[in-house]
């Protein structure tokens, strides 16, 4: 025995042991109780989400009918939203076997194939698309086709060959003349091409379809600027993207303060946006004419406020219908 | 190691060990046979040992009484966002969602497939539905559900029959709520149901804002006041107060209002892009712990604040959660909104055909 154990043989020392040992066996079995008690309450087993439920269903589906290729079709389609590609692949291509020609299932293997990166496998079934319909009767309004030549565009400016890239994008846009994604991509090709001032003319014209919400044009718009070297203009767009992101009372204070310099017109059709997406009508009508008095001839300003229902005053002043 | 030292025997005296821990380095003097200061360190654990054993028969305590997650505890709930949890499926495009009072049963109203409302227990078991009356035959549409605080009874409004029927906690259907008096029809959206048995009915008849109101009917259907008519424009969900007070999402004003017993009307939460400021208010709960969340439909998100002392305090926004997609934890133009006394939140993911489970 350890010389040091001869103090507890004192019975108040004995006490304190058996107590201690006590107190420590009811703490362990009480923090053991509570955490099985609380994990039994409280775990959550989580439900499958809806993406693999939609898998599992449209995988019994083509389990029951292997040879149903609209079936196969949707199980590829399914796997494309779960990010599943290669196997969204292998279905397009089990459709393509029983039908070489299915635009749905060419254009969900191009896409596939796209967001894997494997961009140049990517081109064959999309142009395939293309020579199937390009002279067809409904070619000018057929969304397929506009798809197919949106993503050839799309791998043209990841292959950084804008002059390719412009060609498929020009044809997607005469299918859609409002798609604001193909816009975007002909901005960037622009910019891949040297041509700033022509990507911002065109990043503008993608965010009419879509002026708030969207960030990135803002921050090509941005990009391009600096490159031109238009340090006011680019405040602007980053303040603008700073609005998309949220940043409202920031954006309106940077935006406010650029009112006075050589973005002036911007930052003020900026501020009008902003007014008109807070409901302030009359606020953005006012911001909106301001921008007009210092540019009579700006396209942005007459737009807005013809939308707004404001008939645009030489002095200054606006009347609301 | 060297040959001099020694390990401790595993099965030996966990204080003996402890004791010998802390003790001087042995000298070959053998120490006096009571140590005092030994005596002081055992009682020092005794006394840590003991305030451990309350610690945890107060945490135990606190959880029987409330079974909420252990962030729940009182001054660790406020100021934060819940997280996703799960989800319940088998229910077609949800609108209204309503937790039983003891949050065993979570009902959620069902506009798609066969209208009806679907019961759930908490772990997302379909365990029930509540169907309309067969007789007579018309359209059916239920939007909101409320479940008396005191009966149990749920209460489902029907806009296209304009009819609120009243289910028991069982399921069975028992009857449908007829208002006396000049109120001849309804078309009720939000739904609630006081202490005392009152039920408040957002009732937008016609697509006049000017007609829209929120009616006060007593348990025998008598009409006790009617609050809002010309100030709201398709008010939604409807929650009422500690005070009496009732909180309302005036949804196509953008807003949520107050209401308190003299029937003023004060906006709380105003339609904007700023931090907090609304779209589309739809669903909304004020849950025990005073925080109250608004379902913004077309942002496909739930916003949440906290409340002040006073019904019309100016509501402290915390953050946001959700957003559009199709992914766990995002919404498609989510609607009703419920919560529970265990620190969870309903939201009736409309168009994805679920009901979401969130959770502190």
């Amino acid at each position: 025995m350890s010389p040091h154990r001869l103090w507890a043989a004192d019975p108040t020392d004995r006490t304190t042991t058996a107590l201690l040992r006590i107190g420590a066996a009811v703490l362990t079995v009480g923090l053991v109780a509570f955490g099985l008690l609380y994990y039994k309450d409280q775990h959550v087993a989580a439900a499958p989400s809806l993406i693999e439920r939609q898998v599992a269903l449209t995988e019994a589906a083509v389990r029951k009918s292997p040879d149903d290729l609209a079936a196969r079709l949707q199980l590829g389609l399914v796997y494309e939203q779960a990010a599943r590609y290669d196997d969204a692949v292998t279905q397009f291509d089990q459709v393509l076997k029983a039908a070489p020609g299915d635009k749905d299932a060419l254009l969900g293997k191009g896409f596939a194939l796209m967001t894997k990166g494997q961009l140049d496998k990517a081109v064959v079934p999309l142009t395939a698309i293309v020579k199937a319909t390009r002279k067809g009767e409904f070619a000018g309004a057929d969304s397929q086709l506009g798809a197919a030549y949106y993503y050839l565009g799309v791998i043209g400016v990841k292959q950084h060959q804008p002059d390719k890239a412009l060609a498929q994008l020009g044809h997607a846009l005469k299918i859609e003349p409002t798609d604001s994604d193909a816009m975007y991509q002909v901005g960037l090709a622009q910019l891949q091409q040297g041509k700033p001032a022509a990507a911002v003319a065109t990043f503008r014209d993608a965010l009419r379809f879509v002026p708030t919400g969207w960030c990135e044009p803002y921050q090509q718009i941005q990009a391009a600027y600096t490159t031109m070297s238009k340090p006011d203009l680019a405040a602007v767009a980053a303040a603008m993207a700073g609005f998309c992101g949220n940043k409202v009372d920031d954006a309106k204070t940077k935006l406010t303060a650029l009112t006075t310099g050589s973005a002036a017109v911007d930052a003020m059709l900026g501020l009008g946006v902003i007014a008109e997406t807070q409901q302030d009508t009359k606020a953005a009508a006012a911001w909106y004419q301001k921008a007009l008095t210092k540019d009579p001839k700006n396209m942005s300003a007459i737009s807005s406020l013809a939308a707004l229902g404001v008939k645009p005053k030489a002095s200054g002043t606006t009347t609301a219908k | 190691m060297t040959e001099n030292q020694t390990l401790p025997d595993p099965g030996g005296d966990l204080l003996e060990l402890l004791d010998d821990m802390s003790a001087p380095p042995k000298s070959p003097t053998p120490a006096p046979p009571v140590d005092e200061a030994r005596r002081k360190r055992r009682r020092i654990i005794l006394a840590i040992l003991v305030a451990l054993l309350a610690l945890l028969v107060g945490l135990f305590t606190w959880y029987l009484f409330n079974r909420k997650p252990l962030s729940e505890l009182p001054g660790l709930s406020e100021a934060r966002l819940p997280s996703y949890k799960t989800s319940f499926y088998d229910v077609a495009k949800p609108l209204g969602v309503a937790v039983s009072p003891d949050g065993s049963r979570i009902y959620a109203t069902q506009s798609g497939a066969t209208p009806s409302t679907i019961v759930f227990d908490r772990d997302g078991a379909r365990i029930g539905q509540l169907t309309p009356p067969a007789t007579p035959k018309t359209f059916h549409v239920p939007v909101y559900v409320a479940v008396n605080p005191t009966t149990g009874d749920v209460y489902v409004g029907d806009r296209a029959a304009g009819k609120v029927y009243v289910y028991d906690d069982s399921g069975a259907y028992r009857s449908t709520f007829q208002p006396k008096g000049d109120v001849k029809a309804i078309s009720p959206l939000g739904l609630a149901v006081g202490p005392d048995g009152t039920l408040y009915v957002a009732d937008v008849l016609s697509a006049k804002p000017a007609d829209h109101r929120i009616l006060v009917l007593a348990p025998d259907g008598t009409v006790k006041r009617v609050l809002g008519k010309g100030q709201l424009n398709y008010p939604n969900a409807i929650v009422v107060g500690k005070q009496g007070e009732l909180y309302v999402s005036d949804s196509n004003n953008g807003r949520v209002v107050v209401i308190d017993s003299t029937g003023k009307v004060s906006t709380l939460v105003a339609r904007g892009v700023g931090d907090g400021d609304l779209g589309l208010p739809r669903g909304l709960a004020i849950d025990d712990e005073g925080r109250m969340l608004v379902v913004d439909t077309t942002d496909h998100m739930v916003r949440l604040f906290t409340t002040g002392s006073s019904p019309t305090d100016h509501p402290g926004y915390v953050g946001s959660f959700g957003d559009e997609g199709h992914d766990d934890g995002k919404f498609t133009f989510p609607n009703g909104l419920a919560t529970d006394t265990r620190g969870r939140v309903y939201v009736a993911d409309r168009e994805n055909n679920r009901v979401e489970v969130w959770g502190y």
